[in-house]
């Protein structure tokens, strides 16, 4: 990791007021998640176990990145990627989907479905904390 | 008759003062682990295998809790390791019968294979091994299966049975060192969890006499 990334990061960790949307049904993967974010940097979190809770708080609470998992319950990732799209205020909102398989066809899936991002589990903390700091940095 | 109600009662006090303390158990090491991972740097190598082992060790206790063993054993074998095609494989009290759990995800072409070799699987690799040893008989014997690897776990010092993984997710090239404390781990709790798990739920759907 080069020096430039420990001072991203140190930077970002720095932004208290930036909003984080966790969403996965499984508590494993959330368990690793935010303890990453709530330790290692200083974002606000927003925990959410399906799509339609993530597209509810994603409403309510105006996050500033989305991290989503594919395969949920009641509503699937890409169908709340999709949805909160429809949202003026979430329209530019990164959204970063957690799959398990990085196929291409999955990942195409995602891109067409409005994600921006994705990262394959199990999840590296230290290279999503990078992906999700590289997103917000740009948000100024 | 008075002495065999007393015999029960027994029992059914040992059983929930080890159920206490697999919950403590656990409990405890999912608390340690999470310190340890706070106090480590983002970057530091252990850091990933500690978030694993707090992320299991906590998944498990809530399983313990709330009837789940089996499907917390999924999750982790899923999300934290990357194989999703996991059996569970049970040898019964008297060790003439074995149970089979698939995950979700499991193909059941692979039944069959199971079927015939289970006891072989459960039996064949030496008691301590968690991954498949290089170039070791046991080893061929896995891999001809398509077995990744296969961990044994016990309970009072007997084998009860195995978890296989069969294939990786394509973005796994092979476990590593890092799956090892994790692996291990499954090996040392799996026994105690679905003995208790026993102990306050019914045999949860899918599960089989091989």
């Amino acid at each position: 990791m080069s020096n430039t990334h420990h001072e991203a990061q140190k930077k970002a960790a720095q932004q208290p007021h930036k909003k984080i949307l966790l969403v996965d049904d499984s508590s494993t993967t959330l368990l690793v998640e935010e303890m990453t974010f709530r330790e290692h940097t200083q974002y606000e979190l927003v925990l959410a176990r399906d799509g339609e809770e993530a597209v509810e708080k994603a409403i309510a609470e105006q996050p500033n990145l989305v991290l989503m998992d594919v395969i949920m319950p009641r509503m699937n990732g890409f169908e709340a990627c999709r949805e909160m799209r429809k949202h003026e205020a979430l329209r530019k909102v990164p959204i970063i989907m957690v799959t398990s398989r990085g196929e291409s066809y999955n990942v195409e899936q995602g891109f067409e479905n409005g994600c921006n991002d994705y990262v394959t589990k199990p999840i590296n903390g230290a290279e999503l904390v990078e992906i999700v700091n590289g997103y917000l940095m740009t948000q100024g | 008759m008075i002495s065999k109600l007393e015999s029960m009662g027994n029992s059914i006090s040992t059983a929930q003062a080890s159920l206490a303390d697999l919950e403590r158990n656990l409990g405890s090491l999912s608390l340690q682990y999470m310190r340890q991972t706070v106090e480590l740097p983002l970057h530091h190598e252990k850091q990933i295998v500690l978030a694993r082992l707090y992320s299991a060790t906590n998944t498990l206790h809530q399983a313990v809790r709330n009837g789940m063993v089996e499907n917390a054993i999924f999750e982790i074998s899923s999300n934290l390791i990357g194989c999703e095609q996991v059996a569970l494989l049970i040898m019964s009290k008297k060790q003439d019968r074995i149970d089979f759990i698939g995950s979700v995800e499991f193909n059941p072409t692979r039944l069959d294979t199971l079927r015939q070799n289970a006891k072989q699987i459960i039996e064949e690799a030496p008691a301590d091994s968690i991954l498949i040893e290089p170039a070791s008989k046991v080893r061929s014997f896995l891999s001809s299966l398509g077995v990744s690897a296969r961990i044994p776990f016990w309970l009072d010092g007997a084998t009860k049975g195995a978890i296989v993984f069969f294939d990786l997710l394509p973005q796994r090239n092979g476990l590593d060192a890092r799956d090892q404390e994790l692996l291990k781990l499954l090996s040392a709790y799996t026994g105690q969890c679905l003995a208790a798990n026993k102990t306050r739920h019914q045999q949860p759907l899918g599960w089989m006499q091989l």
